[in-house]
């Protein structure tokens, strides 16, 4: 057995590094922090919830479609100022991080989401369940996500999406 | 025992309408089981035109998609001559929905359970063991393939969109919509070729009808929606109209993009109005002029299942399914022209930010929707007021009016014999 050892630490320093991203994001997101989620995105960013039919027919329309950060932040600006929706936690669970081959700057991976939904006095329901689709870059020192898609296999999704996901 | 009074049955008395007519109505036909029954029957199953597919979606011979007009399963299928055939997928026999994919392209249906065969136009062509097996079993000599042909519909087909009705004795497609809709209809399908952009869909957890109201609501979008009021793009100051067909039971809100508000109008909106809120990103409004005049929004609602939807650059079908009293599922199926640029094609993926499950806009109403459901069904005998704007129903020249709802019920009780 031959174990080059420096190129495994490496692998692991990456996956470890990748797993942070993942758990910040979704700590984000489950304590309503909005800035932490946002600061989980690199300055030029894509950032989509498609469903799994349009994904699969190439379809281009997304139940959220922002390219640019400034569009994300529009977005959280209207959710705090301007959406009218119950109130409501959320509980994300990530699962089976892959991390594809990088190409250049940009790490490829991917993870599959289940989403808990707790609309306030009502039954906690599945909101989603899916996978993240993921371009990561690293910028001043943090990875970030230059681009996540969140493809979701739910043929009916309930009720609202208030939040991103 | 515990009480729970408005889970008792009532008799056909109580079925009664408020004697004030359109400008009231009455909880339980939101929340009944009765009445539920009777709108799939009378409604979605009697004759009127439901919206079923857009041509784009089924362009060769074979291609089929599956829908559901009310809560039954439906599939629309282009035949091998082109005509568009609307057929019930539930096998003659024991009833299976033999159609399992969403879409796709067939030369024939074949139920799974039994193998019964049909073509595209729902005839039953075979069934196996017909003849039964070395001269046992088999179907009674007197059984004939033609008397069992699923149940067919009566299909429509106007600029790219397609109807369906139940009913065979239906009123031609042109005179149900009436020439006023029909205008505003053929200004969106003008007979350009469409393009699919994408689907979305969500489960509503109330009345269908309150989603149909919703669209023919203007008043309550100078109030709830933040988002349109900021941006100008559906508010009470604006040049705008309701207009119907001579039944009621269509219409159409029709609006002219503004700037800023007028001072009058900012102080009636005040404690909604966010005149400081910008968008850090334009892209998300970068709307263009694309249809002839100067309207700027028409929401199109066709009795009684289809919301033609042109919001500035956004344009989509929301069609409603029923599922239960409580529960409806909103489909939504977003498109363009097959001729659109590559830049408008960006510009209707962004602006469908507004829409949708995930909408800007849209999540208010879902939301209020859903809260609405959960108020009227423990108080089902009360009733709701409608009298915003008058108590008639004639057409309007501005959105403080609750009118298109009047209207809706006004035929809704004819309808339905109430």
């Amino acid at each position: 057995m031959n174990l080059n050892l420096s190129a495994e630490l490496e692998q692991l320093v990456l996956n470890h590094k990748i797993q942070t991203l993942y758990n910040d994001y979704v700590l984000a997101l489950d304590q309503d922090n909005l800035d932490n989620w946002l600061s989980c995105f690199s300055e030029s960013c894509v950032y989509r919830i498609v469903s799994r039919e349009n994904f699969e027919l190439d379809l281009p329309i997304a139940v959220w479609h922002s390219d640019s950060k400034a569009m994300l932040r529009d977005r959280v600006l209207a959710l705090r100022d301007s959406t009218l929706y119950r109130p409501r936690y959320f509980r994300h669970l990530i699962s089976g991080i892959k991390i594809n081959q990088s190409s250049g700057d940009v790490i490829h991976s991917e993870t599959n989401v289940l989403i808990a939904e707790t609309v306030i006095d009502y039954k906690t329901q599945i909101l989603l369940s899916g996978r993240y689709v993921d371009e990561i870059v690293l910028e001043e020192g943090h990875f970030k996500f230059k681009k996540r898609v969140c493809i979701y296999d739910s043929t009916l999704l309930p009720t609202s999406l208030v939040y991103p996901i | 025992m515990s009480q729970s009074i408005h889970k008792l049955s009532r008799t056909p008395s109580d079925y009664r309408w408020p004697e004030e007519g359109a400008t009231r109505v009455p909880y339980w036909v939101y929340t009944d089981d009765e009445i539920y029954r009777r709108e799939q029957e009378k409604i979605f199953g009697g004759a009127t035109w439901n919206y079923v597919a857009l041509e784009a979606e089924i362009p060769n011979p074979g291609d089929f998609i599956k829908t559901s007009i009310g809560d039954r399963p439906v599939i629309v299928v282009r035949d091998k001559d082109g005509t568009i055939n609307v057929i019930a997928n539930s096998c003659a026999h024991r009833g299976v929905a033999f159609c399992k994919e969403a879409r796709g392209n067939a030369s024939s249906f074949t139920c799974p359970y039994h193998q019964w065969n049909y073509d595209l136009k729902g005839n039953l062509v075979g069934i196996p063991f017909r003849r039964g097996y070395k001269k046992q079993g088999g179907m009674p000599d007197d059984f004939d393939l033609t008397k069992h042909s699923v149940r067919t519909l009566k299909a429509h087909t106007r600029n790219g969109v397609i109807f369906a009705s139940f009913d065979h004795t239906v009123e031609p497609f042109e005179e149900y919509i009436g020439s006023n809709m029909l205008h505003y209809f053929d200004r969106v399908f003008d007979g350009r070729e469409l393009k699919v952009l994408g689907y979305e869909r969500q489960s509503i957890d109330c009345n269908w009808k309150l989603m149909f109201e919703n669209i023919k609501d203007p008043y309550h979008a100078s109030v709830l929606h933040v988002f349109l009021m900021t941006f100008g793009l559906f508010r009470m100051d604006q040049e705008s109209a309701v207009e119907m067909d001579e039944t009621g039971r269509h219409s159409a809100l029709i609006s002219r993009r503004a700037g800023q508000a007028t001072a009058d109008a900012a102080q009636e909106m005040k404690n909604n109005l966010r005149s400081d809120f910008t968008l850090e990103d334009p892209n998300l409004l970068d709307v263009v002029k694309e249809f002839p005049g100067n309207n700027s929004v028409v929401m199109l609602t066709l009795f009684p299942n289809i919301i033609v939807q042109q919001q500035s650059n956004t344009l989509a079908m929301r069609q409603i399914v029923t599922r239960s009293p409580g529960v409806f599922e909103l489909h939504w199926t977003f498109f363009g022209y097959a001729d659109d640029s590559e830049e408008m094609v960006n510009r209707r993926i962004r602006q469908a930010n507004l829409m949708g499950p995930s909408g800007l806009v849209s999540v208010d109403d879902s939301e209020v929707l859903a809260m609405s459901q959960s108020g009227m069904f423990p108080y089902d005998n009360h009733q709701a007021i409608l009298e915003m704007g008058g108590k008639e129903v004639k057409d309007t020249n501005h959105m403080i009016t609750e009118v298109a709802i009047r209207g809706f019920y006004k035929h809704y009780v004819k309808v339905m014999g109430l």
